[in-house]
């Protein structure tokens, strides 16, 4: 299967700030994962990510961090619109 | 046809790379959303009040401050609806003077989705596009699906799957292809990032979200215009991803870098429902950091988007002009709709009863001064939204036909004269 390239703003609540989540994703999952933007507050932790590796494998990893408690949204946010 | 010279490149707006006029909308450096800019000085030398006057009365008269190449070939009719004065509603509200901008009667699909779509489109023509698309539970599916049709665009609406639909009707109607997906919202909404990245469609808020997003700059431009060439002192505005109230805050911006309005103090307002209300809240706690609410809960379906993209954006428009947030209820938005109705004979959609009843409360703070003038802009026809108004706005009282029931339970003539 072809590698895929997507594109994702991770937002993690406060607990889960001090956790190493994104190092813990590449050893569990054969992604390759790239942080473009990073704003850690006392509230949230805002990460911008690019993701590449197979499809299949990209909805897994993306799966678990939402298992993790990190809200996962693509680069545009919200596609739909009202 | 030859390029004009007036729209140059996409920028980031995060870091200022410029990009080419292409269909991509996130910088690849930081991911950081693009933008169209213009050649202002170029502008300058075409576009005069002279010159916009003498054109026709549609959006298309600020034609040089809109991203596209060519003339447009996409919705050529929509825009310069009335910027209305509404004294009775000011005197309600508890204002001097107070104006709506009446995008209701938006052509062809009754919102101000008409503005952006037909940018999107005209855009998409020019890139080579075939198949236009977007993700929409409402207004912006009617608009796309509405506009393609008119130009012999083949369309796709994508949504989830349990909308109801009442709403999937105002699409179908046109000949789109309606695509229900099933799922979480979280789900639905990164399939279709997916569906957009992977296909070569013309995807009007996703890859086309940069030509899409300034067409809202349209109702600023035309406010502008309608006060005799000035900037309102306030405006207030429906927030939902926040774009619109950006693209208002940078149309004013524009106007006043061109020269055709003075530049006078003017604040941008933003109102959302607070069933989902993170920008409002944001503002409130006095942040730029937008929490995402998980599960909007409110009967403002257009306005319910827990993911403002904007709304950082928004925040900071509030903040340069002196801008504040607001957030109402479910009742008080019906209340807000009524008041509309009821004092400037004006149905809105629910988003209309947020501005109304935002700036009720905005005026009632002192956020807006009792003395000053304000603009409400009012951004879609209240038939789309008739349930949330169902039961809450009286009945008709039923009599039999004849004159004498009709005196008896309706209309006293001798009653009325001595209450006189």
């Amino acid at each position: 299967m072809a590698a895929q390239h997507t594109r994702f703003w991770l937002n993690f609540p406060p607990q889960l700030i001090t956790r190493p989540l994104l190092w813990e994703l590449c050893k569990e999952f054969s992604v390759v994962t790239n942080i473009r933007q990073a704003s850690i507050t006392d509230e949230v932790g805002i990460v911008s990510l690019s993701m590449e590796g197979e499809g299949e494998e990209i909805a897994k990893a993306v799966a678990w961090l939402e298992s993790q408690g990190v809200r996962v949204d693509p680069v545009e946010m919200n596609t739909i619109a009202s | 046809m030859e390029p004009t010279p007036f729209f140059s490149n996409l920028k980031c707006r995060e870091c200022g790379r410029l990009y080419p006029k292409l269909a991509i909308h996130v910088c690849d450096f930081d991911f950081g959303p693009l933008e169209a800019a213009y050649d202002y000085e170029a502008i300058g030398r075409s576009m005069t009040r002279k010159t916009i006057e003498s054109r026709p009365h549609t959006m298309w008269r600020y034609r040089e401050l809109l991203p596209i190449d060519g003339e447009p070939t996409v919705g050529a009719q929509v825009g310069f609806t009335p910027l209305v004065k509404a004294d009775r509603l000011a005197k309600i509200l508890g204002i001097r003077e107070l104006w709506i901008k009446n995008d209701t009667v938006n052509y062809p699909t009754l919102s101000f989705k008409d503005r952006v779509v037909s940018v999107a489109l005209s855009r998409a023509r020019e890139l080579g596009f075939e198949v236009v698309a977007c993700a929409s539970t409402g207004n912006l599916a009617n608009s796309v699906a509405a506009n393609a049709a008119a130009a012999g665009l083949k369309s796709y609406v994508l949504i989830p799957a349990d909308l109801e639909q009442g709403k999937v009707l105002g699409s179908l109607v046109y000949g789109t292809e309606v695509i229900g997906i099933h799922g979480a919202y979280d789900q639905v909404n990164r399939l279709c990032s997916e569906i957009a990245g992977k296909y070569g469609w013309g995807f009007v808020n996703v890859n086309l979200r940069p030509y899409y997003a300034e067409g809202s700059k349209t109702m600023g431009f035309e406010i502008c215009e309608q006060l005799g060439w000035r900037i309102p002192q306030h405006t207030v505005i429906p927030m939902a991803s926040g774009s619109l109230l950006t693209k208002i805050h940078k149309s004013y911006k524009e106007f006043i870098q061109l020269g055709l309005v003075k530049e006078t103090p003017f604040a941008v307002h933003g109102t959302q429902a607070t069933g989902c209300a993170p920008i409002s809240h944001a503002v409130k706690r006095g942040t730029d950091i937008v929490k995402p609410v998980p599960k909007p809960d409110t009967i403002v379906k257009s306005l319910a988007i827990g993911t403002p993209a904007d709304g950082y954006y928004a925040i900071h428009s509030m903040k340069q002009t002196g801008g504040s947030a607001e957030d109402v209820t479910d009742e008080e938005v019906v209340e807000g709709i009524r008041m509309l109705a009821e004092y400037a004979g004006i149905f809105a959609e629910t988003a209309g009863g947020v501005t109304v009843a935002g700036a009720r409360k905005l005026i009632a703070s002192g956020h807006i001064g009792a003395n000053d003038s304000a603009v409400l802009c009012i951004t879609g026809h209240g038939l789309k939204t008739q349930e949330a108004i169902i039961g809450k706005v009286g009945a008709p009282r039923l009599i039999a036909p004849n004159i004498r029931e009709f005196e008896e339970k309706i209309y006293a003539p001798d009653a009325a004269a001595a209450a006189l």
